[in-house]
């Protein structure tokens, strides 16, 4: 059992950026899309007074935290023909998504409403660039 | 009033054992991919964690042995070494993973460190162990945990569609990713079955002191206790199947669950399902310590149990405490907790069958158990179940590779 375990969590560990086929990138642009709609939910909550200040602050840095590992997760991985520029503008999005929720980390209730539509732009180019 | 308190036990195994971070991370996780169709599996795993921990309880009561005197006595010392190293990693990986919840739990209330927040995170486990009494920790714990209730409330503020939820209750295999769901059915029936509940139960009756004359009081803390964490199970499940599900949102944090009561009740239900997550989270990592405690004592043979105090069972609060300092060493690495948590569900899964054979066995002993050894229904279901958990056990770490862990 303990072996086993060792075995599969060394197994686990060694995935490691590699090569981005359709498929793998569409698992990318679903992830960049589930941070930025998660980050436009909790956006639309602190525009309306809905959230406490610490949730937001720490809940936005956590999916911040997330959506820049897989831009960097991108950008290290190698891709060719259409799959590779789509990878690199998804690349670019996450990055854009992350910025937006570091901006929601320290946002008013006003920036938080425009952040809102952000995000929710955001997440429905992560969607497009998934399923072309 | 007194009844209520009776049943703390039921409460506190179903709050911090089958509603755990495990639980948390995969029922959000579930509903959010599949929505409302794997909510048969949450009645299939609460119905087997019922049967076996009523066995369990009835053992203890009835012999005043716990599981893992069973497991020693009836697998043999080397069979059961073996069921004893399986069940003390699995149970060192579920605490560690309810520490690092517990830390991320604190970080959101007040945005603190997360790296700060686990030494709090650790006094706050020492504190609550060492001076409460288990009877306290049980009402404590068990008690606050019930403010996840509020997802009951969020689940229904949400207004799913209730022909659809019906449906998830009829068995069935989503024909469009069938692997993914195998391994989220496998993934559920883990994380309500995992073993240091049954290790916690039966232990914390001894803890208790019960005769036969229990056995009543037994049964009402299987069916309440359990029945309830099903109910949580469900209305997570069913927050994230009409939150989640339609947005496209993949919950990977446990931000995310607290987030699906605050969409529908506001910073009300904010706060009550952080509070809610932080007990039941701080309950089972108690249990977790607990269970590990306890296997090792039963097994060895030494001075076990809270009520004896540090001074009479010196072995047995070293081992605790010693697993506690380790699991918070292992989190303060910065290793991700709901990563960790779903290995700890997984490898639960693999050891499910070296926990429940030797329960089967022993309350089938006439020897033991005598005019309280199982009767014919407890005996089907208990067969039933053990087929089930080998498939569980046999499928868990294929499908967990095979998926690359839910991930498709």
């Amino acid at each position: 059992m303990a072996g086993t375990a060792a075995l599969v969590l060394l197994a686990a560990g060694c995935g490691g950026a590699g090569s981005l086929d359709a498929e793998a990138l569409g698992q990318s642009a679903d992830a960049v899309h589930s941070s930025a709609a998660e980050g436009a939910l909790l956006a639309e909550d602190a525009a309306t007074g809905e959230t406490s200040g610490s949730f937001r602050e720490a809940h936005a840095v956590a999916l911040e935290e997330a959506v820049a590992q897989e831009a960097d997760t991108l950008r290290a991985s190698q891709a060719s023909g259409s799959v590779k520029s789509r990878a690199a503008e998804l690349a670019r999005l996450a990055d854009d998504v992350a910025r937006l929720l570091d901006r929601l980390s320290a946002a008013d209730p006003a920036e938080a409403g425009r952040l809102a539509d952000e995000l929710g732009q955001a997440a429905t180019r992560a969607e497009e660039l998934g399923n072309p | 009033m007194k009844a209520i308190f009776q049943v703390a036990l039921g409460i506190l195994a179903a709050i911090g054992g089958f509603v755990d971070i495990g639980d948390l991370v995969f029922n959000v996780a579930a509903g959010a991919e599949f929505g409302f169709s794997l909510l048969w599996v949450v009645v299939v795993g609460v119905v087997g964690i019922i049967v076996y921990s009523e066995m369990c309880g009835r053992v203890a009561a009835v012999s005043k042995r716990a599981v893992f005197d069973a497991v020693r006595e009836r697998l043999g010392f080397g069979v059961g070494l073996v069921a004893l190293v399986a069940a003390q990693l699995v149970t060192f990986l579920t605490l560690a993973a309810e520490v690092g919840g517990i830390a991320i739990v604190l970080q959101l209330l007040s945005n603190l460190p997360f790296l700060a927040l686990v030494p709090l995170a650790f006094i706050g486990l020492l504190a609550a162990i060492w001076f409460l009494e288990f009877e306290w920790i049980e009402r404590l714990f068990g008690y606050a945990g019930l403010c996840l209730i509020v997802f009951v409330v969020a689940a229904i503020k949400l207004e799913p569609d209730w022909g659809s939820v019906a449906h998830g209750f009829v068995p069935q295999i989503d024909t469009g990713d069938p692997l993914v769901y195998l391994y989220f059915m496998v993934g559920l029936l883990g994380a309500a079955m995992t073993p240091y509940e049954v290790y916690f139960y039966s232990s914390g009756a001894i803890e208790e002191g019960w005769t036969p004359k229990d056995l009543g009081l037994n049964r009402l803390n299987t069916v309440i206790g359990y029945g309830l964490g099903g109910l949580l199970s469900f209305a997570l499940m069913i927050t994230a199947g009409a939150l989640f599900l339609p947005q496209g949102i993949q919950p990977q944090l446990i931000g995310t669950v607290a987030l699906g009561a605050e969409v529908p009740l506001g910073q009300v239900g904010l706060l009550l399902a952080l509070v809610g997550i932080l007990f039941a989270v701080g309950g089972a990592a108690i249990d977790t310590c607990f269970s590990f405690a306890y296997n090792l004592a039963q097994f060895f043979g030494w001075e076990w149990g809270k009520y004896r105090g540090p001074a009479r069972a010196p072995r047995f609060t070293l081992a605790w405490l010693v697993l506690l300092v380790l699991a918070c060493c292992v989190i303060a690495t910065g290793i991700d907790p709901v990563m960790l948590t779903e290995y700890a569900v997984i490898f639960s899964a693999v050891a499910l069958p070296l926990t429940y054979l030797p329960i089967l066995l022993v309350a089938n002993d006439r020897a033991y158990m005598r005019e309280y050894a199982n009767g014919r229904l407890a005996n089907v279901f208990g067969v039933v179940y053990l087929v089930v958990i080998l498939f569980v056990a046999l499928a868990a770490i294929p499908l967990m590779l095979i998926t690359n862990m839910g991930q498709g």
